[in-house]
């Protein structure tokens, strides 16, 4: 009796821990997709091995720690998000490309590009290059992938960028021209679009999901430097060398994307060799991480700006400009950059970043000085201070910001009420226009007009656009109505140096600083920079040296 | 005892059907709309709405969730809103992970646990019973998101001994399962002295030692076999713990378990996702409750089920 019962209890256990062990014989493998040619890739391959610099041949494998993983890979759908842009930007080719520092147009898929009137860009395509699957891209591919683009129904990505489309004209398999409804500068930096297959879209295609996003969202298909291989969830995105790449086979033979979300073991894992890349170093560690000889700490400008928000609509006090004159005078902007950034960054009293061609040094400077903030706050009729509601979405670094802005602000007797709102609560709040002052910011500035229009133009407040601190100004409206049109670059550099002046002179915005990203490397990485627009796609030129 | 199973597999329904309403409530309760997560920052309110229509998250809560449910009931259990594909194939193939984190985790800290226990309780007032009682308390109050750090940083960075992130092996199971497996093992330790002690000071004990038995004997067959229960008791809520704490420690040890999933759907806001999710674990921690229950049965021969 005694004896069957303890057999029924070993028994019972033994089934229950089965039940958990069955996990540890499967290694999650995902089905092979069946139209995917899959190369399995080499078990010794997949683990790096401890110390890989001793190694007389090494394997040309790069690991690359990403903070978040991608949901979305097919560009059309998913270039919102830098995961999966990381990821986009090595599978596939756009029209052009630009440097970082310059923002200079290069050439990539297109071979030649001419513009006889701002509305009208006519595109030469490169001849002979052939995406993952062997078929060679036509006009038909482009047409296909900006007209999924620019299609309401699509819910594309960035749709509002192509929506000045007003036709596509295909000449030929090489030539097409982009008709626009008005005149549109800016335009050019929208061909960096990535190009995706017609005919492989179409073949996923359903009469549910009529531009095959499901599946191209998972299976990835370009003309890029690296062909897509396998993603694992949660694990890896495994990427592959092609070799019929028209600019030359990449030298490495693999890059393999590892979702890492914690900051720390990030670091640790690029410190003890495991990965090669992080893609960000949290601030806080920067400084452990430059210590190490193991990791090589670049720093590249986000090519953006942190603010300070203020509704210049919503009365008293803050409809007075010198109030906001006065807030941007209150700002220790380096002692801001020192303590929340740690170092990360340059202060910024304009919204274009030193470096981009349209940055104009000669603003209004409003530098911190409490005596002369004071005087304005005096002039203004609020000498004894007031209360405001600051809104700020939930991130430590964020918050961290501005609690020193509550801070400063104190000092003069403003008592700063601050609403820390995660994410989506945070963007409610930002469409009711509502929100006294808020922190934002703005990352990787391509042409100016880009934010200018969506941040300041009157037309751009919500739910329009993101114009939320209701700045509306005809003056500033005018200028920038101008440039977006105007060919001459000298003359639109003129009229967006007006603009810069009149919004830093009116302040809506306190431009705080110019962040940076840290981004680590291993020392055995060669010829790679990262790009804030194109993330890891100089990866095509990099190799690991011995 | 079989049909006492059935019973409780039974009532598994009702409740997982109250859970599944509440929670999809609750998702829409809680400020932040997915739609506009999938657009850029900047998008404006026509774009947002072109893409909940696309979505259908335009229609009323209840014709979701009736959706949804049938969905379920078919086997379909819906697409992610922020992955835009189905569900249910990326929850099973994370299962197994979680379920063998969980599992290591609890093996690990009934092994350390009840031994520890047993002999500080056997030692009471000892030098082994002051350190087990002060690494219980350290054990119950480091948060296990710090423990995982350290663990990384000593073990993985400083040592070089083990893998701080990923699942290629079992050497990668080592780190999350100690640090999942903290809190418990402490809870566990204390909860075996205490009823140890208990147990010890009973008249039976103290019978079993004056016939003679040997120490050895006493203990292992008439104090630890009564103490068990409690010890159950706890070691099954524990378990049902550690799953919800898989949430926080996956994401250290970039561990692709269920717990980044369902933490990447709270934070999109993706219903499915959350749903997929909550009712795999709701459905594991019934179950646990329900094996812990029929083991009471064979450790304690007074307890009986109809």
């Amino acid at each position: 009796m005694r004896r069957t019962r303890w057999f029924w209890l070993v028994l019972i256990m033994s089934m229950f821990m089965l039940v958990f062990v069955v996990g540890c014989g499967q290694p999650a493998d995902p089905p092979p997709e069946p139209d995917e040619p899959e190369e399995e890739p080499e078990e010794e391959e997949e683990e790096p091995e401890e110390e890989p610099a001793e190694e007389p041949t090494r394997d040309q494998i790069v690991y690359i720690g990403v903070s978040s993983e991608p949901h979305r890979l097919d560009p059309r759908f998913g270039a919102g998000t830098v995961a999966a842009r990381n990821v986009q930007t090595l599978v596939h080719d756009s029209l052009i490309s630009w440097d970082d520092d310059t923002l200079e147009i290069e050439y990539v898929l297109a071979e030649e590009i001419n513009i006889p009137d701002p509305q009208t860009y006519e595109v030469k395509l490169r001849e002979g290059v052939l995406f993952h699957n062997g078929e060679e891209l036509t006009t038909a591919d482009v047409e296909y992938t900006y007209n999924t683009l620019r299609d309401p129904d699509a819910a594309a990505s960035n749709f509002s960028h192509y929506e000045p489309i007003e036709e596509i004209e295909v000449h030929d398999d090489y030539n097409l021209t982009f008709h626009l409804r008005e005149p549109n500068m800016p335009f050019l930096y929208r061909l960096r679009a990535d190009i995706v297959s017609k005919s492989y879209s179409e073949e996923h295609a359903t009469d549910e999901n009529p531009y095959g996003d499901d599946y191209t969202n998972m299976n990835p298909l370009g003309t890029g430097p690296f062909k897509f291989v396998e993603w694992r969830t949660g694990e890896e995105i495994i990427l592959e060398a092609f070799d019929d790449y028209f600019q030359g086979r990449p030298k490495l033979d693999q890059v393999i994307f590892r979702p890492i979300p914690d900051a720390t073991t990030r670091t640790v894992e690029l410190q003890t060799g495991e990965i090669h890349i992080n893609e960000e170093i949290d601030p806080v560690q920067v400084a452990i991480t430059e210590a190490d000889d193991n990791v090589v700490v670049s720093r590249r400008s986000q090519m953006g700006f942190q603010s300070l928000g203020i509704h210049v609509d919503l009365g008293e006090p803050t409809d007075d400009k010198r109030v906001r004159q006065a807030i941007s005078h209150m700002m220790p902007r380096e002692d801001i950059i020192d303590f929340v950034m740690h170092g990360l960054g340059e202060p910024a009293y304009g919204p274009i970043p030193p470096g981009h061609w349209a940055h104009e040094p000669d603003v209004p400077r409003f530098e911190y000085d409490p005596d002369r903030a004071q005087e304005l706050l005096d002039d203004a009729g609020y000498s004894d201070g007031f209360s405001a509601e600051l809104y700020v979405i939930e991130d430590s670094v964020r918050v961290q910001l501005c609690e020193i802005i509550q801070e400063e602000l104190s000092k003069f007797d403003i008592d700063v009420n601050i609403n820390v709102l995660e994410g989506g609560a945070f963007w409610d709040q930002m469409r009711t226009g509502e929100s006294q002052m808020f922190q934002t910011g703005w990352n990787a500035v391509t042409d100016p007009d880009d934010f200018m229009w969506r941040q300041f133009h009157s037309s751009s407040v919500p739910p329009h656009g993101a114009n939320r601190q209701f700045y509306q100004n005809p003056d500033f409206d005018a200028i920038i109505e101008e440039a977006l049109g105007e060919t001459d670059q000298e003359r639109r550099k003129e009229l967006y140096s007006e603009a810069q002046k009149m919004v830093v002179e009116d302040a809506s915005y306190v431009f705080l600083y110019h962040h940076e990203r840290a981004l680590g490397t291993s020392p055995d990485l060669r010829d790679f920079e990262y790009s804030i627009y194109f993330c890891f796609r100089d990866l095509m030129d990099a190799y690991l040296a011995d | 005892m079989f049909n006492y199973a059935v019973k409780r597999v039974l009532q598994l329904i009702p409740v997982l059907l109250l859970i599944s309403i509440l929670v999809f409530s609750l998702v829409y309760a809680i400020p932040g709309d997915p739609a506009r997560m999938l657009a850029p920052p900047d998008a404006s309110d026509e774009e947002i709405d072109r893409i909940a229509e696309r979505l259908g998250l335009h229609r009323p809560l209840p014709v979701q969730y009736a959706d949804w449910f049938v969905g379920v009931l078919q086997g379909d259990w819906g697409n992610s809103i922020s992955w835009g594909r189905p569900v249910l194939p990326d929850l099973l193939r994370r299962l197994p992970a979680t379920l063998q984190l969980a599992a290591l985790s609890v093996l690990f800290s009934v092994g350390v646990a009840i031994p520890v226990g047993v002999l500080s309780a056997t030692r009471q007032n000892s030098f082994i019973d002051s350190i087990s009682r002060v690494a219980s308390l350290l054990g119950l109050s480091m948060p296990n998101f710090w423990v995982g750090m350290m663990l990384i940083l000593l073990f993985a960075l400083h040592l070089r001994l083990l893998p701080a992130s990923g699942r290629r092996g079992f050497e990668y199971l080592i780190l999350p399962a100690i640090t999942l497996g903290t809190s418990g093992m402490a809870t566990i330790m204390r909860v075996t002295r205490s009823t140890m002690l208990e147990v010890i000071r009973q008249d039976y004990v103290r019978t079993a030692r004056s016939k003679g038995l040997p120490e050895r004997v006493v203990i292992y067959k008439h104090t630890l076999r009564n103490a068990l229960i409690a010890v159950i008791t706890v070691i099954g809520l524990q378990m049902g713990f550690r799953l919800g704490g898989t949430v926080v420690i996956e994401r250290v040890f970039a561990y692709p378990g269920l717990g980044q999933l369902a933490y990447q759907g709270m934070m999109h806001r993706d219903t499915p996702m959350i749903m997929g999710n909550l009712m795999l674990f709701a459905t594991m921690f019934c179950l646990i409750n329900l094996v812990v229950d029929l083991i009471y049965a064979f450790v304690d021969p007074r307890i009986r089920y109809g």
